[in-house]
């Protein structure tokens, strides 16, 4: 069997080149960072169907590995919403994460103190209005006269999630399900 | 490369199969509680049936296996822990589908309480509370802190 590495290397190094752009790009400081993230990587990937497709063409391999350019490409998503997406989410909004910062940047304290102090003396209230201010950057609910709505595309991913959640016979954790 | 990709594809669709109907049989119970042991369990069985290829192809095989893998845990844990879809979902039960500020964020004392994912980092080893309630990060929390704190600075996530 031919293996043609290639195609994983020019996935990897247009990779590379997309996290240089993410931080050139100052990715933290835009007003939805995963979206924006996404957006820019479906660029990449673009570029990365070029580059590969321009490299089977002028390589003049036979016969044609389109097989392997289509798992490159593969390669390159996995890169992003499998390892990217998954630590950049933990680093900028994990629950346990943000409690080991303010641990470390506070060093011991008591329990009590934890408690009352941590997200502004809010709890886990104040994980629910990050959260809801992300919805809201990322467009999938709205706001109107003091009620939040959702979008079409957040009626969709609301769906969608509840679909799967059905067909593994299973509810939100804490919830119940419904039968 | 192509061959294998499509062969890996089969076998975890055939394996996404059986884990949905044991699933479905056991309430979610199976699901939730042993995804990750369910990852490695499946995974042993896998290896043997790509004996028959060369080294590479076992190898490629073992790569695609885990990507696929690693995308279906991270889609279920989003599924069913994300607290954003969960108030998505909120929103959609809703009779008028809208929701105010306060019945979306509702719940008060030990439901809003940091408390009980304290307790279970301490369970985890990620943090000690000696005997006078004092909290004391482990080494490698505190490891991870100092990384998480670097990776926020690298891609300017102000907190």
């Amino acid at each position: 069997m031919t293996v043609h590495l290639e195609f994983f290397v020019i996935a990897v190094a247009l990779y590379v080149v997309f996290l240089t752009y993410l931080f050139l790009r100052v990715i933290g400081r835009v007003q939805a960072p995963f979206l924006e993230s996404c957006r820019i990587h479906g660029f990449f990937a673009v570029l990365c169907f070029a580059f590969e497709a321009a490299y089977v063409h002028f390589r003049i391999i036979e016969p044609r590995p389109w097989g392997d350019m289509a798992v490159g490409i593969f390669f390159f998503f996995c890169l992003h919403y499998i390892a990217f997406m998954v630590v950049f989410g933990q680093i900028s909004r994990g629950f346990s994460l943000n409690i080991c910062v303010f641990l470390f940047r506070s060093g011991a304290i008591p329990l009590k103190t934890l408690v009352l102090e941590y997200g502004n003396g809010q709890g886990v209230n104040q994980l629910k209005l990050d959260r809801l201010k992300m919805m809201k950057k990322s467009a999938v609910v709205y706001e109107n006269h003091g009620f939040f709505k959702l979008t079409p595309f957040g009626i969709f991913t609301t769906k969608l999630n509840r679909s799967l959640l059905d067909l593994w016979g299973i509810n939100y954790l804490g919830k119940e399900r419904k039968r | 490369m192509g061959p294998v990709f499509v062969e890996a594809l089969f076998i975890f669709f055939g394996y996404v199969v059986v884990h949905i109907f044991i699933s479905r049989i056991t309430n979610g119970g199976f699901l939730i509680r042993n995804a990750a042991i369910t990852f490695v369990g499946y995974f042993s069985v896998l290896l043997p049936l790509f004996f028959r290829a060369n080294i590479m192809g076992l190898s490629l095989a073992i790569v695609f296996e885990i990507l696929f893998w690693s995308a279906y845990i991270i889609a279920l844990v989003c599924a069913i822990n994300s607290v954003s879809l969960r108030m998505m979902d909120d929103i959609l039960q809703s009779t008028e589908l809208k929701l105010s500020l306060e019945q979306l964020t509702k719940g008060s004392g030990d439901e809003n309480s940091i408390e009980p994912r304290i307790r279970l980092m301490e369970r985890n080893g990620w943090l000690s509370i000696d005997a006078t309630e004092e909290i004391r990060l482990s080494s490698s929390a505190k490891l991870l802190a100092i990384a998480t704190l670097a990776l926020r600075r690298i891609f300017k996530l102000d907190h």
